[in-house]
């Protein structure tokens, strides 16, 4: 555990835990109702009793910030447990039938992997209708390609191990090879790879949100929150860069800790 | 005449695989573009018909029918292809413009900001290496080496808007938006190249590091020839020729970063055209965008498949490049 | 001398160094102009989707329209009164049913050809043939039996029944003429360019990027209400095309655009100074306001739809969102509009009264907030295309009461596909129009565009008559009765008065609103 001694995994690990209260437990941490306007109080900075200011409605943006953590962080976890799932599933599929069925599974993962991440969430998500599950959905599909070729890769690998050649010669069937050995020795890396890409989720749930393809107003999404500032960066830049860097701040964060997660075994 | 049958015995399948991946992706945006929900005739019918739009529907019939609408859903998807093949994309359903023209007109905007942004990019990561490499100070080369996961992590419009702010509102050196002048591609470029040239750095720095290892580095350490010669001469060019093999990965996540950065920069472009289609259920461009985006794609991971097979031989028994598997994991 | 940390400095200041470069080399090239400029750029707030002025509703459309072709009659801005244009003079029959107009002989269209009474026929049959495509034309040609050419300059429009916005009509935009051969294109074509008598022509439309117009040589027909005759005093404008705020008035600060459309509220006091100049004027017509789809359930009910008008803080919705020249609207037309009549007391803003109302006839709280009568919640949705702010603030007014709005922000198209479908609660727009006729066409079930889904045969009964009345005291009378009536049975909740508010460098002269706030920039000059 010679991670807890650095003081950036310490950071990384207080910053993650922040966020997963703000998401569940938001009324703990925020100081104002997130959707309360108060006409007198438009667009001031940043002070005591507004910590992050208000915005052109006159309500509170660090309340704001803090309501709009479950929809940016859930989606993102839910965006990461689809691409794990779906996958992992292909990849081991893929990986364990081999042969034929192998060669065009993994050219389907191929285009998966070419067609743009954002371009193709931004369709899925106009086609199942704007909100947090839908965007969890589309960019999941974008990382399951990447899942599937490690899972199938990691499937390759093991197939060729002795323990299994073993199990196969006393007679276990195929789905119970899959999974007693296969699975529990092919999961590391992919969970691994998850932490990974979970900072990657929360940028591109963010990234459409700002496109506009999130829940419908006055829901305070992150990349929402950004686009809505958008028109006041003349004056009031801090409405579209708090949000933005709490986003940099929180990515950065499950980044680091991932990082260690996955490099320490 | 082996060196022909080498050379095919190489080629070809990638050829194959090339136009499979273009026709995959065409069928699966094609899937996915038919469940949109809605119909986007109406809704352009209506942009340009204003508040009394009188949907009739022998009228919408021939719309369909100009629009490569009609006929069932088969029919659809082998006409357009075909039509495709022979470089015909469509009619936009929203401008009443032909789809190749759209793009066309488009996609030069985005190829400069693109390109920009590689350059921007992979010259600020191969720097970055270098000094790292070089940093006699190992504080500094903690670092510099903290910079690349911040260009990845960090959003684009975060990037975008605080460059506006900064560089265009507050002291007024470079435009906010459009791309009426040159110097209006440099901060989306900028934007752009954050995430591209972390992407590249990683690449390029683990190849630099493995390159460190071998025993002519060794030998020229030994001999005392300083770390700048050793950098040019060995390690760079060593690191280099693994580091094209993601290039279609970034072409993939530029073409991806267009639609924020041109957004943000209100400038024309691929990217913000696809986002606008999308917002319009305008099947045709986005049928069109993503094809020539992903036969791009391709087009560019075949040509760097050909360039490795010329430049080493291995690879062309091989069958394929070794790293890139590994490589392909992170997107 | 060759040391790591020489060599590190070295390299470091390198690019530094190249960056420092670039930054002065752009700076260069963006520095001040030294001559008077002839090709100024104005910032647009979006795509005008058709160039033809007769059938767009887009008011960025419309104020492009408004450079490249003329009108028969044009109005004074402030008195209201018609002027010679395109016509030299025109009468009308006692119960306006024929109108007859006798042109100037020396105008001529961008691609020479002449302007004759043949052409005002072409114009009028083709724009009426049109129908719904042509909407805003369609509604100032009801009851067209046709017209015809008495000689070269002199010819009668003829109606079936008295048409009394016509004449008014026939100084907008919309009815500005275009030369025969465009009247012979379809509505699309005719979407990409057209030919005009205007002060300007079109040179290019580039779609999302901008469209660019040229001066028109030779012109000398512009009316008595304008600065100078002649020519433009620009060679060409530019028009890109920048739906972002922040995007167009950064520009507007480093002199990349000269003159802004839309400046937005919150910027009018960082622009108030000598070096820019502010242009604003309200709307007339439908101030911005929730326009009801009476089908619907809930909406169906006249008691929800009366709360929701008092629960409304019109003066807050107008402080949070509005410009400095924005005031609260106070009747279904807004303060500008000949015929309006204020309703404020009607509808002044009691939250106790509403929340009383609601109680009352059965609407209890839930525990979300939200009223619940009979098993259905007090939800609602709005459908709209822009301002989202107001809607915003209107929907956080409106919970207070227990009332959900939700908003349904879509693109123009589909805004205007829900329109044709009927598939909306409400909607929010302004519709700008000069002429209380503007009810008409929001209400009346025979209008081919109205917005709002209504069954009221007394309110239809009123909006025909006054379409068909002569006499002006009569028709205002008729007028405020149908304002009483709209706002008394809450078939509209109006919001906010729209106003145009634009924003140039003080460099530029000469910019001037028309009578339904739309801009000309014949008389526009730029100084050094």
């Amino acid at each position: 555990m010679t991670n807890l001694r650095k003081p950036g995994f310490v950071l990384g690990l207080i910053i993650i835990a922040l966020a997963i209260l703000a998401s569940f437990a938001p009324s703990v941490l925020a100081t104002h109702d997130p959707f309360e306007s108060v006409a007198t109080d438009r667009l001031l900075p940043p002070s005591a009793q507004y910590l992050f200011g208000t915005d052109n409605l006159g309500r509170d943006l660090y309340s704001r910030v803090v309501y709009g953590a479950a929809l940016s962080l859930l989606s993102a976890s839910l965006a990461v447990v689809v691409g794990v799932v779906v996958g992992a599933a292909v990849g081991l599929i893929s990986g364990f039938v081999g042969g034929r069925t192998d060669f065009i599974i993994m050219r389907f993962v191929d285009v998966l992997i070419a067609v743009p991440g954002v371009l193709l969430a931004l369709i899925v998500v106009a086609s199942l209708g704007f909100g947090p599950v839908s965007l969890a959905i589309g960019v999941g599909l974008g990382a399951a390609g990447s899942f599937a070729r490690v899972m199938r890769s990691q499937v390759l690998r093991i197939r060729s191990e002795e323990y299994v050649e073993a199990a196969r010669t006393l007679g276990v069937r195929s789905p119970a090879i899959l999974v007693q050995h296969v699975l529990p020795n092919a999961a590391r890396p992919v969970i691994a790879m998850a932490a990974l890409e979970m900072g990657t989720a929360i940028l591109s749930v963010s990234v459409l949100t700002f496109l506009g393809f999130g829940a419908p107003p006055p829901a305070p999404e992150w990349g929402a929150l950004v686009s809505a500032g958008r028109d006041y960066v003349a004056t009031n830049p801090g409405l579209s860069i708090i949000p933005g860097a709490v986003i940099l701040v929180v990515v950065l964060a499950v980044n680091r800790v991932a990082r260690a997660i996955g490099g320490d075994e | 005449m082996t060196q022909v049958k080498a050379w095919a015995g190489y080629l070809l399948p990638k050829l194959g695989q090339f136009l499979f991946v273009v026709v995959a992706t065409y069928t699966l945006v094609f899937v996915l573009v038919h469940f949109l929900p809605g119909d986007p005739l109406i809704a352009a019918l209506a942009a340009k018909g204003g508040a009394s739009t009188v949907i009739d529907p022998a009228e919408l019939d021939a719309l369909r029918v100009q629009y490569g609408l009609d006929g069932t859903l088969w029919q659809q998807y082998f006409g357009h292809l075909i039509a495709a093949a022979q470089g015909d994309l469509g009619v936009s359903i929203s401008t009443g413009v032909p789809v190749t023209e759209m793009i066309a007109r488009a996609f030069p905007f985005s190829v400069q900001i693109a390109s920009l942004a590689l350059l921007f990019g992979v010259t600020s990561a191969v720097l970055i290496t270098y000094l790292a490499y070089a940093a006699p100070w190992p504080w500094l080369r903690q670092l510099l080496l903290q910079i690349p996961p911040f260009g990845i992590a960090v959003p684009a419009f975060l990037s975008g808007l605080l460059l506006i702010s900064v560089f265009a509102f507050t002291l007024g050196w470079l435009p906010s938006a459009g791309a009426r002048s040159f110097d209006a591609a440099i901060l989306p470029a900028i934007t752009l190249a954050l995430p591209v040239g972390a992407l590249f750095f990683q690449v390029f720095s683990s190849a630099v590091l493995e390159a460190q290892n071998s025993p002519y580095v060794f030998t020229a350490v030994a001999k005392g020839v300083p770390p700048r010669r050793i950098f040019t001469k060995h390690l760079l060019r060593n690191a280099m020729l693994p580091s094209i093999t993601i290039l279609g990965l970034l072409i993939g996540y530029l073409a991806g970063g267009t639609a924020v950065v041109e957004t943000v920069f209100s400038r024309d472009g691929i990217g913000r055209m696809t986002v606008n289609a999308v917002l319009a259920r305008d099947i045709n461009v986005i049928q069109g965008v993503v094809l020539v985006v992903g036969a791009i794609y391709a087009l560019v991971n075949l040509l760097v498949d050909v360039a490795y097979g010329f430049i080493d031989p291995r690879a062309r028994i091989g069958g394929g490049l070794p790293s890139r598997a590994r490589l392909g994991a992170k997107k | 001398m060759n040391s790591p940390k020489n060599r590190v400095l070295r390299w470091g200041i390198a690019p530094i160094g190249a960056l420092a470069a670039l930054g002065l080399l752009a700076s260069c090239a963006a520095g001040p102009a030294a001559s008077p400029k002839t090709d100024i750029t104005m910032a647009v707030t979006g795509d005008p989707v058709c160039l033809d002025p007769q059938q767009v509703t887009l008011t960025t459309a419309l104020n492009i329209g408004r450079q490249v072709v003329d009108s028969l009659i044009d109005q004074d801005a402030e008195t209201g009164e018609l002027v010679p244009w395109l016509a030299e003079s025109w009468e009308t029959n006692d119960d306006l049913t024929e109108f007859t107009f006798v042109l100037r002989d020396d105008v001529t269209f961008s691609d020479e050809t002449a302007l004759t009474a043949d052409t005002v026929v072409k114009n009028l049959d083709a724009l009426f043939e049109m129908g719904s495509t042509a909407s805003l034309a369609s509604q100032y040609l009801a009851g067209y039996e046709g017209s015809t050419a008495v000689d070269e300059q002199t010819v009668t429009v003829n109606f079936e029944s008295s048409n009394a916005q016509f004449l008014q009509g026939a100084s907008t935009i919309t009815l500005g003429l275009v030369s025969d051969a465009t009247t012979e294109l379809s509505a699309e074509d005719r979407c990409q360019t057209v030919v005009g008598t205007g002060p300007f022509t079109i040179d290019s439309y580039v779609a999302n990027d901008s469209v660019v117009i040229a001066k028109r040589v030779g012109y000398h027909w512009a009316s008595e209400l304008r600065g100078h005759s002649g020519e433009a005093l620009v060679d060409t404008v530019t028009f890109p095309i920048t739906p972002e705020a922040g995007v167009r008035t950064g520009g507007l600060q480093t002199g990349e655009f000269d003159i802004i459309q839309d400046l937005p509220a919150v910027d009018e006091t960082r622009f108030d100074t000598a070096d820019y100049n502010i242009y604003a004027r309200g709307n007339p017509g439908m101030p911005t306001s929730l326009v009801p789809n009476t089908t619907r359930p809930v909406v169906s009910d006249e008691i929800v739809r009366k709360a929701m008008l008092l629960a409304t803080d019109r003066a807050e919705i107008t402080a949070l969102t509005g410009s400095s020249q924005s005031q609260p609207a106070s009747s279904a037309l807004s303060s500008a509009t000949p015929g309006y009549s204020s309703q404020e007391d009607a509808m002044a803003y009691d939250l106790d009264a509403a929340t009383a109302l609601l109680d009352d006839n059965g609407w209890v709280v839930g525990s979300d907030g939200i009223r619940e009568k009979d098993g259905q919640r007090l939800t609602m949705s709005v459908t709209a295309f822009y301002g989202q702010d107001v809607l915003e603030a209107t929907q956080i007014q409106l919970a207070k009461a227990g009332i959900d709005l939700q908003l349904n922000i879509v693109t123009a198209g589909d805004f205007f596909g829900a329109i044709a479908t009927g598939d909306y609660d409400f909607l929010s727009a302004s519709l700008t129009r000069t002429d209380p006729d503007v009810l008409r066409v929001t209400f009346s079930k025979d209008a081919v565009s109205k917005w709002a889904i209504i069954d009221d045969a007394e309110l239809e009964s009123l909006l025909t008559e006054q379409a068909r009345t002569a006499d002006t005291t009569e028709r205002t009378a008729l007028i405020a009765d149908i304002q009483e009536m709209i706002i008394d049975r809450a078939y509209l909740i109006p919001l906010l008065e729209v106003a145009q508010v634009h924003a140039s460098t003080a460099n530029v002269s000469g910019l001037t609103f028309d009578s339904s706030s739309r801009l000309i920039m014949y008389d526009v000059s730029v100084s050094e």
